[in-house]
Parts: C-alpha cells; structure tokens; sequence
C-alpha cells in the first residue's frame, strides 16, 4: 500500500546523530544464559531506532555518524536502508570496528520480558569499544541542506559533533530534539550548549548526571526556553512539563511483555507522527490536548512495541498502517490488540559467511 | 490516628457559596491548592472556572487535575470522547491563569491493575503524597472539587489530606450542583473494600467481625447486596435520603431494596431518614446510632458506606472521622449518563450552584 504523506511531512527532514551501533540480540533464560537460538543483528542506539520508525512510516529521515569498515557496519547501513533512512551521511572508517552492543532479552522460564545491555561479547568475551563521532567538517559537506527551518534535529548523545549540529540547525530556524541516554561528566559545557537551543528534551527519569538526577538539575536550571519537556517513568507512565504547567499521565498496565526495549524509541517516534508536521514547527501552539493526544499515540506505539522481541520487532512484522491501526485501537481500548505481537526475533542478516577468525557472535576478528 | 480536636463538626461547619465566602477572606494572603477530578461528567469544570477567576490574585494558587483511567469501562469510547470534552474546557481555563504565583498539574491515576483488581483509591494517595505530600504543609488552605469524583477516591484522599494537614490548615470540599436530574447508570462493581480499615484511625485492633452496618441508600441494590455479603454485620441501619428535591425518592430507594431487608431481617424500626441535600443531617444520624452502641461496643466495629450522592456522601465521611469508624465502598467498572443528554447537561453547568464544605481547620480551633 502507498503511503500518504502530506505536504508538510514532505517539506520535513528528520537528523539524527549520536549512538550508532549495532545491537547484536541473544535470547536467554531467566539466569541470563543464552538459549540454544543464533544471535540476531539489527541497527540499534535511540537515534538510529527512532529514525527507523519516522522512515517505515514514510517521513524523510537521515543519519549522521559513522560505522566501521566491518562486516556489521554493513549490516547497520542495511538495516536502516531497509527502513529507508538515508545514510548519506553515514561515514565508514577503516580504523575502528562498528560499535556494538548485547542486547540479552529473557524469553524462557520465569522473568519473560526482562531485557539488559552489555558491552562485552557473551562469546569470546572482548569488550565493545565505543566509536569516537565523526568531525563536523568530515561531514559537513553532506549534511549542509539539513540547516534550515524545515529541519529536526534529534540527537541523543552530548559531543563535538551533535553541539555543532544542534547549534547549526537551531540557527536555522529548525526544530531540535534531545533524548540522552547517557550524559558525560566531563564537557558538562557541551551539554549545556545543547540544553540552551533544545525545543524538545526527553530524559529517563532514572538517567543521572554527575551524580545526581538529571531531573533535579533540571528542575533547578533556567531551562524555560524548552517547548516540551518529557520525563519517561518507565511503567510508571510520562511526566510533560511546558512552563508552569505540569502533566503525569500512566502508563497502561500490559499483560504480555515480551521486550520493553526500544519502548522509549518508539514513544518519541509514536509521539512526532502523532503530533505531526505542521504541529512540530509551532510547537508554542500546540495546546495541551493536542500534546496529549500526540503523547498518547506515543504510549501506544511504545506499548505496541513490547509486544515484540528487539527493539525494533513492531517494524520488522507489520506496516506502518497495520501499526497506526493498533495504535487506534490499543488508544481506544487501553491495550493491545488481542492477537498483536509475536515470539519469533527478527533482525537484518549477515550477507558475509562466518570468517573462520572471527567470533561467531560478535564478529571480532 | 486522628490528630484534630474533637469538638463535634455539626454546628462548625460552613456550607456556603464559593464565591461569596472568598471574598470574604483575603484571598492574596493565602495559599491554595486547589484539586479536582477530571471525567465525562461535565460537572467538573464550574467549581475550577469559579476558582480561576475567585482565587487567582492569591498569594500562590497550584490547582491539580486528577483523572482516573479505566479500561474496564464497557462505555469507555463515549466516556472518553466526554472526558476529551472537559478537559479541552480545563485547558482553556487553565491556559488563562499565567501569573508566576501559579502552577498546574495533572495526575493520572489507573483505577485497575493489569489483572483486573481494583486498587485505585490505594493508588491515588500514594501517588498524591509522592507528588504533594512533602509540600502540603506550605498550603494556608486545600480545597477539593468532588464533583465528578468517584466515592471511593474522594473518600481516600479526602482522609489522607485531613491526616496530613496541621489543625490551622484548612481543608474544604466543593460540589457542583446543577438545577436538573442527572441519572448515571453503574454496572459491573469491584469487590467491596475498606476505604478506612477497622482500627486504622482511632482505637480498635481492627482485627474483628463488623457488627453494626450503616449503609447509606441510593443507587443500584446489587452494590448494597454486595457490601452486605463482604461485611456478614449482624445489624443494619439503612439510611434513606428523605426529604429530596424529587419527594418520591426515598420511596422508591426502599422498595427497590425491600426484598433484601426482609431477607436480612432488618426491622423497619432500623430505618431512617435524613435530608437528602445537607451532609451534616446525616452526619447527625450516624452520630446518634454511634452513641447508642459506642458504651458496649468499640467504634471499629460500626461500619458506613456511602452509596448516595456525593453531598450525603460527605456527611458519612465526617462522621467516620469524627468517630474513627471504617468505610466499606465498592467502586463502579461502568458509568453511563442516562439522561439529560452530556450536551444538555454541560448547558445545565453554567447554572451549577457551587457548595463549598469546611471540612477541618481554624474554624475548630
């Protein structure tokens, strides 16, 4: 089926930059240890999935960061393809492997539905490095058309790269959207920079910075230039502050989880396509029920989204219209469609056949 | 336990228009948190427009915005489009009150875990005094909007803000009142439980049978029938709304529940009265059977349920917290406003007489 896009969905240009990675996905017992399934590799970090879902529902959606020259650095760049996310802008170095992360979810036994992430091979044991962003000049040249006002920028790491970025398209008259996940200690200034011209800033209630939670160092900031501030609370719902006016709205209690993973990436993603073009421009419009019911789709994609294993599980077995009609369903009824979700983890395959030197998980050499 | 003095609430309280008692009292030197439930009922939106415009020159106005979500609810599609309705309205208001000194919030509440079982009214305090427990003592006065309230919630956080004020705090209730007959059908009920457990607020182990049931009469039988079932008293004192704004009232609640005092051997000597349109009337009936039994049996053991209207209902509250006596409810899963039609009723609102209810604070002192 075509899908229909409006003129303003078209005139818009979603960018993310950030974590790049690529989640390598290994189904476990209850005592963590791996089942007797292969892993499963898939593009992965906030960014790159929120990007993944604006794309599968048709909007623009572009990536700016790099990859390795590596047998999974191919399989990010397919697998955001396959979404149809532009990786114009998505450069590959020769000298660092493709940063990776293990993404274990308990699919046997008696914690069903429990996720963590680690940063080491359950293999051979070696450890995930993290890849350095590129240098803005490096990608300059390819990203120059992103910096006007019909640009959203959403960044989800602090760095040299997403500063410059942030500071270019919100000079532009574009629309910039923060979601760390994780924030340094060091170049506190870098954050700061960002927090001054972001639009839209979504956090963890649980993400802490030097320290201390995020939330009460913001909560003591001069931060009322952000349009939208959104505080994720895990099942505990989402928190939206605007000004002086503040909204606690629950989460549905779902019955079957199976990963929640990726929730908080499809509720941005779920939360933009609810709100809409038009809407994410004006953002000092948009009135309160207009922002609930946009963070309503968002709930409702991000519960969606747990009835799948992998973060992005909710794109790879249904289209965006199957998607937007159980979001219909699932706001109208407050759960999800009976029937809706799936056992089976789905990823992007290796095109490349198991060098014999290297791990058969990780892909190390 | 109760903290407060007890000099008997019959002759203190203030049953007064809203607007007439603020601006009697120096509305910019107090401190008001002002809190309302949001729901399909349109009756929730007069008492806060009111307080826009009377309370907006205090010193600090914070108005919060309970809202209770219910997927159990069989009419949940014409609910929620109702509920859209009110808080489009609240925004409205809401967006007009921009001083410094002011503050929104809006808090969510599910009435039922994922399994089914009701725990709203636990949830509701928890998450009241997670979010405003810490600061309620910087509040001159606390007034709550009952009007679309179910019993159930009001009753618990009515009870947990009188427990945590100091005596020179004021606590008030508000009920809006429309000049038209507004039938809401229930079905479906919860299981019956304590809004105040036996023994939790005065003296009593808590730890036995009920004797002396006092139900308060209006609505369904099937609720009356239930709470019975749960409680096993050995003696019941049926209360009946009379005299009424419809004179025929009080006839109609005791022949629909006739069947079920022959079968519990209530004798008709057990049966009262008390005017269906002032609290304190009840108030005084209650206190009547409490002194009666009270020299041969512990007041944990005389347990009220409110099963009338939200103003009779306030009188079962005082009583129970003048006495220390428990509250059995039972909490609808359905609500459907039978007649007059939502749009009628809504017109029926720019008339609402809006009650305020001293409930405790330096008028006892």
């Amino acid at each position: 089926m075509e899908k229909y896009i409006s003129k303003a969905e078209q005139a818009l240009t979603f960018v993310g930059a950030g974590l790049v990675t690529v989640d390598i996905i290994q189904e476990v017992s209850s005592e963590w240890r791996p089942l007797e399934k292969p892993a499963v590799y898939s593009s992965g970090g906030t960014v790159c999935n929120i990007l993944c879902h604006l794309a599968h529902a048709g909007w623009n959606a572009q990536v700016v960061g790099a990859v390795g020259e590596d047998e999974l650095g191919k399989v990010v760049r397919a697998d955001l393809q396959h979404f149809g996310v532009d990786c114009s802008a998505l450069l590959a170095g020769a000298s660092t492997p493709t940063r990776r992360i293990l993404h274990k979810i308990v699919s046997d036994g008696t914690q069903i539905g429990k996720h963590k992430f680690e940063l080491s091979c359950p293999k051979c044991g070696r450890s995930f490095l993290p890849v350095s962003p590129p240098p803005f000049r490096a990608i300059a040249p390819l990203v120059k058309a992103i910096f006007d006002k019909g640009s959203v920028l959403i960044v989800d790491r602090a760095n040299e790269l997403t500063a410059e970025l942030v500071d270019r398209v919100a000079g532009a008259g574009g629309t910039v959207i923060f979601e760390p996940g994780y924030l340094p200690t060091r170049s506190t200034e870098l954050v700061w920079k960002i927090l001054k011209r972001v639009n839209v800033l979504k956090y963890s209630a649980e993400l802490v910075w030097n320290r201390q939670p995020f939330s009460k160092i913001l909560h003591q900031s001069s931060v009322s230039h952000i349009n939208v501030v959104i505080e994720t609370r895990g099942q505990h719902g989402v928190q939206i502050t605007r000004g002086n006016r503040r909204k606690r709205l629950v989460a549905q209690p779902l019955v079957t989880v199976r990963d929640g993973a990726g929730a908080g990436d499809a509720f941005m993603a779920g939360f933009l396509l609810g709100l809409g073009a038009d809407r994410l421009h004006e953002l000092r419009g948009v009135t309160d029920f207009e922002l609930e019911a946009a963070v309503g789709r968002g709930q409702a994609r991000g519960g969606l989204a747990c009835a799948f294993l992998g973060s992005k599980g909710l794109l790879y077995n249904h289209t965006h219209e199957q998607i937007e009609t159980a979001v219909s369903d699932f706001s109208r009824t407050l759960a999800v469609p009976k029937g809706f979700g799936s056992d089976i983890l789905r990823g992007t395959p290796c095109v490349d056949a198991v060098d014999p030197q290297s791990c058969p998980v990780c892909r190390l050499k | 336990m109760v903290k407060h003095s007890s000099v008997t609430p019959y002759y203190y309280h203030v049953q007064t228009e809203f607007e007439r008692f603020w601006s009697a009292r120096h509305v910019q030197t107090r401190r008001i948190l002002f809190i309302f439930g949001l729901g399909f009922d349109p009756r929730c939106v007069p008492a806060f427009r009111l307080a826009a415009r009377v309370l907006s020159n205090a010193e600090r106005l914070n108005t919060v915005c309970l809202r209770f979500k219910n997927p159990l609810d069989d009419n949940l599609a014409e609910n929620t489009e109702g509920t859209h309705d009110s808080l489009k309205d609240i925004d409205q208001i809401s967006w007009g009150l921009n001083a410094a000194k002011y503050h929104h919030d809006h808090l969510e509440v599910n009435l039922f875990d994922s399994k089914g079982t009701y725990d709203g009214h636990k949830k509701l305090v928890s998450d009241f005094t997670a979010e405003f427990g810490n600061t309620l003592r910087d509040y001159t006065d606390v007034v709550i909007d009952i009007s679309a309230f179910p019993r159930s919630l009001m009753y618990a956080l009515l009870t947990r803000v009188q427990e945590q004020l100091t005596p020179m705090q004021n606590l008030f209730a508000v009920l809006s009142e429309v000049p038209v007959p507004v039938d809401i059908r229930e079905q479906g009920y919860s299981d019956p439980h304590y809004i105040i457990p036996p023994g939790s607020r005065g003296d009593g182990d808590g730890g036995r049978e009920p004797m002396i049931w006092i139900p308060i009469l209006g609505g369904s039988t099937e609720r009356l029938h239930n709470i019975y079932t749960y409680l096993s008293p050995k003696e019941v004192f049926p209360i009946v709304p009379f005299p009424t704004q419809d004179p025929r009232t009080g006839d109609h609640i005791v022949l629909r529940s006739r069947k079920l005092f022959d079968d519990w051997h209530v004798p008709f000597s057990n049966i009262m009265y008390a005017c269906g349109d002032v609290p304190f009337d009840i108030y005084r009936k209650i206190h009547d059977i409490v002194e009666r039994y009270r020299s041969f049996m512990s007041t944990d053991r005389m347990v009220v349920s409110a099963l009338s209207g939200r103003s009779l209902s306030l009188g079962v509250l005082l009583a129970a917290w003048l006495h220390n006596l428990p509250v059995c409810q039972i909490q609808p899963k359905t609500y459907k406003l039978i007649s007059p039609s939502r749009d009628d009723l809504k017109r029926a609102t720019a008339r609402a007489n809006v009650t305020l209810y001293w409930l405790s604070g330096e008028i006892y002192q």
